[in-house]
């Protein structure tokens, strides 16, 4: 028998069973050594960094906020919820109550490991981002920085084509905004200094998966590494995100001032 | 399929997703965003998905036809050769244990890199994920004959690579 040609070396390698072929590999030393090199070379890509290296936590966060996203779509609205809606008037008076609902619930909140909830997963992303952001360029967060809102809003419509309303914040400076991915879309974040913390407010377009995943429950999570995060519903289906390393009660304290 | 379904058999297939991409992409952001991509495309298309065992297979093949569609237009890159050991080439000895020791260095890596595309991608997938030949032909499209044929040529070329030192490093401009 001739040498095995290296498509069946190559199968051989796979674990594919050829009785003639293993019939020529005793009697033969070069097929032997590059069957074996074959092997080795499989082995040794399996040892390479990336070969064990695990995927990013905001991936995990995309598929369950894709899954809850597209469930709370599917559901009706709680009645609860559409009530709620109902009352409301205008945007402006939208973060005041809803901060205050969420300081109201984030004394008593309890954040459970839930496989698929969507606020779980939208905070996993942000918080993840909002660090991001700080620990990379120069530390502001920001892409473009201004202190006018109008510039903002301007800017974020340049570089996400966003129609968006930035707001000023009473208890926070404006610092700038930058463009960022939550759920796998892309998402304005307007970056506010309040004393020597940043937080970043989050602006996610009508009918993304983002918005999707904010229900209509304010609400504020503690999340990791001393971050909270605070969802913010908007009857007209555009809700605030706010991020920050401050705690619950002092996020909820920064009011809108119009 | 729900959407919680879809989830639940996607979600053991994450790392195989996120380390394709790290291989098809040059920065860990862009692998991030095409592993995104991929989830996100899946998802939406998660009705054309017949068989829920070639989920891996198909998820794979949603992120080649994302890749190849992003690249498409880009300028082609300049492979820029140099040689990292010097002009002499160094006494070779056994290469099973030769390749067995590169695991160690950067030229395994290096060695890969320079493989077409496809041949590259087909090893990987066979010698690191443990993708059989039916999942690869679905992840790259192509009839299972020339599944068996690219990886027989990426390992050859492999050995040759290996072999052939001063090693090639590739450096992009």
């Amino acid at each position: 028998m001739s040498c095995l040609n290296d498509e069946i070396l190559s199968a051989l390698a796979d674990g594919e069973q050829d009785p003639a072929a293993s019939g020529h590999l005793a009697d033969c030393a070069g097929c032997s050594a590059r069957l074996a090199s074959f092997r080795a070379i499989d082995g040794a890509l399996k040892r390479l960094p990336l070969a064990s290296e695990a995927p990013p936590s905001s991936l995990a966060a995309t598929l369950r906020g894709l899954a809850a996203a597209a469930s709370s779509q599917a559901a009706p609205a709680p009645a609860s919820a559409r009530g709620a809606q109902g009352r409301r008037r205008g945007r402006l008076l939208r973060p005041v109550i809803g901060m205050a609902a969420a300081c109201a619930a984030v004394a008593v909140l309890v954040i459970a490991p839930v496989t698929g909830s969507p606020a779980l997963a939208l905070a996993e992303d942000a918080v993840t981002n909002h660090l991001n952001a700080l620990a990379s360029g120069d530390g502001s967060g920001c892409q473009f920085e201004s202190e006018d809102p109008g510039r903002l809003a301007a800017w974020i419509h340049d570089a996400l084509g966003h129609e968006v309303e930035v707001p000023k914040l009473a208890g926070a400076t404006l610092v700038g905004a930058r463009r960022c991915t939550l759920l796998g879309e892309e998402t304005a974040a307007v970056v506010y200094r309040s004393g020597d913390t940043s937080f970043s407010l989050y602006l996610p377009p009508k009918g993304s998966a983002v918005a999707a995943a904010c229900d209509g429950t304010s609400r504020c999570i503690e999340g990791r590494d001393g971050q909270t995060v605070c969802v913010i519903p908007d009857p007209a289906g555009a809700p605030w995100v706010m991020v920050g390393g401050l705690p619950s009660q002092d996020l909820c304290s920064v009011n809108m001032s119009g | 399929m729900t959407p919680q379904e879809f989830a639940q058999l996607a979600e053991p297939h994450l790392g195989v997703i996120h380390r394709m991409a790290r291989r098809l992409t040059r920065t860990r952001a862009d692998a991030e965003d095409l592993a995104q991509e991929t989830l996100i495309r899946a998802f939406e298309r998660r009705s054309s998905l017949r068989e829920s065992g070639r989920m891996r297979g198909w998820l794979l093949s949603t992120m080649r036809n994302l890749h190849l569609n992003r690249v498409r237009d880009e300028k082609p890159h300049l492979l820029v050769l140099q040689d990292i050991r010097g002009s002499a080439a160094e006494p070779k000895g056994n290469l099973e244990r030769e390749i067995q020791d590169l695991v160690l260095s950067d030229e395994l890596s290096l060695a890969l890199r320079q493989l077409p595309p496809d041949q590259s991608e087909v090893l990987w997938l066979r010698a690191v994920e443990g993708l059989s030949y039916e999942e690869l032909a679905e992840a790259m499209d192509t009839p299972v004959g020339t599944v068996r044929s690219r990886l027989s040529r990426a390992r050859a070329a492999m050995v040759e690579l290996l072999e052939a030192q001063p090693v090639a490093v590739g450096g992009e401009r």
